[in-house]
């Protein structure tokens, strides 16, 4: 039945072939007669004027793509030029225009700290940015295979269990943030505790004293100029395995779901343990996914600020001692110092082009063997 | 050790043997009776440990539930309580009246108003914008099209957030703070978006379009009633995206707006305390604790209310709309 209507539908479409291109010219074909300019010319004898509006209509696409082209003229490509030259311009005001000549003198006072306004310190945001990430990722990774490859291998109430562990994913990063922050909170003054916490109450069943996770009194240790407030820092890894977990699992999950069952089996008549299994047929067919799970992760850990914010407050702890690379040019923004922020932008780029670039490099070396 | 991975093996081999060996049969059953044991224990774990880790998963929401229901003496008791002794519901009530915020402040109310007009209109805007582009790019042909679709693509691989700067200069320059348009306008066009859905609409084939020429459908008639019913699925999953998207957005409009105008994530980082203020029942003085914890310190168990208030339509969104949502996650990775 299809076909017929088919060949129906080309025979009906050869003798106006004009009317293929799409929406704008069949309105404006109705339209024309309509408005009583006269017989256009049909065949291929067209005046001057018809071919050009002809070539106009067919070029009608350009009309629908417009609204989005304008909107990304002026919210993607005007601020991509503007952050290139913004950072190079000296002493930069944002809301009157004026600058100080031009040159790296931004990128220098960022990297050395010398903003003199007492906002962040980008190398302070930079080292807790890779730590956090470089941490976080892989091991949220690891536990997301260890939970799908459990999930994959029991049959009851397996929607179940799938469905608790993807409820993470819908949350609002600021709002669990400071449901965590309450796990591991001292509330009281320093002479009257009212209770230690959660986490600080299970420590204590191992003979491990208190320690104050999220507060001014933060155990951290000091690397000359650096900090490294290493109780916070355990606190947002916490976080950030629990936040990440959802969508990883997710998608090795599904990915394991779609394996073949044909090598399981053939897996099975040889005998193969399950360790054997996992190794050699599983962990080789989910490789393209935990390859993607690791660079979309450390991708978006370098972008990584509503959750400090929920756990650690707006001033990212103590002298911004929790400072993330984001956080620090949206300190800069608030500063009204965007020759700062954009030099921070810009550094922040090139840093995630170098990712996607080492990236690119294993992708294609794994691809090649 | 060695011992127990011949174990392992031998059910296998014994189910291959099964028909062959007759003789065999005493020692096959004893062999399968030993893995089935083995299998039950395997499970256990298996069990157990998924077990753990999906309370350990939960436990932040029950704890957020259960917070904003206790007093704040019981949520301060040395030895927590795992369930309260009593509801306290006054919590939500000194949640909803309260005016937070330090840039004007905001109620409730307000706020969520706010959210909820962003996010329609947002959604909404949005959706025409990716429809039309992305169907112009998938069905239409004109010059450069490909070039600009790359350039569109290469887009992508530019972090958001080089672009804020600017983009706050721009609208602060316009004039455009303290509006609800700042909100809706820099993040209508989302080039993934466009990119999924154009893929979607080029799986449509070509002789559905004739079809409905011959049926007499116009081009806009053929894109409204065959193209996106087709194409629902995708559609619903952006839809959903885009407005969860609106709902946790909290940079940007604390950098463009004063708080009358932001959003519900920023309500969220208010202080919340015992003291409810003028826009309430009570009056100005109204509180649950007479002044016993001042008027200035946040309680948690407010902040948990706040923030129960905030996560629960998330919840529930996700338990109606599961199936949508998983498969727009998978796709995109996303939140919007």
């Amino acid at each position: 039945m299809m076909e017929e209507k088919e060949t129906v539908a080309t025979l009906a479409e050869t003798p106006k072939e004009r009317n293929k291109p799409g929406l704008g010219a069949r309105f404006k074909r109705e339209k024309a007669p309509a408005g009583g300019d006269g017989l256009t010319p049909e065949g291929p004898t067209l005046s001057r004027g018809e071919r050009f509006r002809r070539g106009l209509r067919s070029q009608s696409g350009w009309l629908f793509v417009t609204p989005a082209l304008i909107l990304m003229a002026v919210f993607t490509f005007y601020p991509i030029i503007a952050a290139f030259v913004g950072s190079f311009q000296q002493q930069y005001n944002g809301m009157t225009g004026t600058f100080n000549g031009w040159g790296f003198d931004n990128f220098i006072r960022v990297l050395k700290g010398d903003t003199g306004t007492g906002g962040a310190n980008f190398v302070q945001c930079l080292v807790n940015t890779l730590l956090l990430t470089f941490v976080s990722v892989p091991l949220s990774t690891l536990l997301a295979l260890l939970i799908s490859v459990a999930l994959n291998s029991i049959k009851r109430v397996q929607k179940l269990y799938q469905t608790v562990f993807f409820l993470p994913y819908l949350t609002n990063a600021l709002a669990m943030g400071a449901v965590f922050a309450t796990f591991f909170k001292i509330i009281g003054t320093p002479n009257n505790t009212d209770t230690v916490g959660i986490v600080n109450i299970v420590l204590g069943w191992f003979g491990i004293k208190p320690i104050d996770w999220v507060g001014l009194q933060s155990p951290h240790w000091q690397l000359g100029k650096l900090n490294i407030p290493w109780a916070k820092y355990i606190v947002t890894i916490i976080y950030e395995v629990w936040s990440g977990l959802p969508f990883k699992i997710l998608i090795l999950f599904s990915a394991m779901q779609s394996i073949n069952k044909q090598y399981y089996d053939a897996a099975k008549v040889d005998g193969a343990s399950r360790w054997t299994v996992l190794w050699h047929i599983t962990a080789p067919m989910i490789m393209p996914q935990i390859s993607y799970l690791l660079v979309t992760g450390i991708m978006g850990g370098m972008k990584q600020y509503s959750a400090i914010v929920g756990l650690f407050g707006e001033t990212m702890g103590m002298n911004y001692d929790m400072g993330t690379m984001v956080g620090y040019l949206y300190n800069y923004i608030g500063l009204g110092q965007t020759g700062y922020a954009y030099a921070g932008s810009l550094i922040l780029f090139v840093i995630i082009m170098i990712i996607t670039w080492i990236n690119n490099l294993i992708t294609k070396k794994r691809t090649t063997y | 050790m060695a011992k127990s991975s011949k174990n392992q093996k031998a059910p296998v081999v014994v189910g291959q043997w099964d028909l062959s060996a007759g003789d065999e049969g005493f020692d096959a059953e004893k062999a399968q009776k030993r893995a089935k044991i083995l299998h039950i224990v395997k499970n256990v774990f298996v069990y157990l440990f998924l077990t753990v880790c999906a309370v350990l998963a939960f436990l932040p929401f029950y704890w957020m539930l259960m917070s904003s229901v206790k007093t704040e003496m019981e949520f301060r008791e040395s030895v927590p309580t795992f369930f309260p002794h009593s509801f306290q519901w006054k919590n939500y009530w000194m949640v909803f009246h309260q005016v937070t915020g330090t840039r004007g402040g905001a109620s409730f109310g307000q706020i969520l108003i706010n959210t909820i007009v962003v996010g329609l209109l947002s959604t909404f805007l949005g959706l025409v914008v990716i429809v039309v582009t992305a169907y112009a790019l998938a069905r239409m042909d004109f010059k450069g099209k490909n070039i600009l679709f790359a350039v569109m693509l290469a887009t992508m691989m530019i972090p958001g957030e080089l672009f804020t700067v600017s983009n706050y200069i721009t609208v602060a320059k316009a004039g455009m703070t303290n509006s609800y348009t700042v909100l809706i306008l820099p993040f209508l066009v989302s080039v993934y978006y466009i990119y999924l859905l154009r893929n979607n609409f080029m799986q449509i084939p070509n002789s559905l379009y004739q079809a409905a020429k011959v049926d007499g459908l116009s081009d806009l008639g053929y894109l409204l009633k065959v193209m996106i019913p087709l194409t629902a699925p995708t559609l619903i999953s952006i839809t959903l995206l885009k407005f969860i998207g609106t709902w946790n957005s909290y940079i940007w409009p604390r950098l463009v707006n004063a708080q009358q105008w932001q959003l519900i994530t920023n309500w969220v980082t208010g202080g919340f305390v015992d003291r409810v203020q003028p826009t309430s029942p009570w009056g100005e003085n109204w509180t649950i604790y007479g002044g016993l914890y001042g008027t200035s310190e946040t309680l948690d168990t407010l902040k948990m209310a706040a923030v129960c208030m905030v996560s629960l339509p998330l919840l529930i969104l996700f338990i109606f709309c599961r199936k949508y949502i998983m498969r727009g996650v998978s796709k995109s990775g996303t939140k919007g």
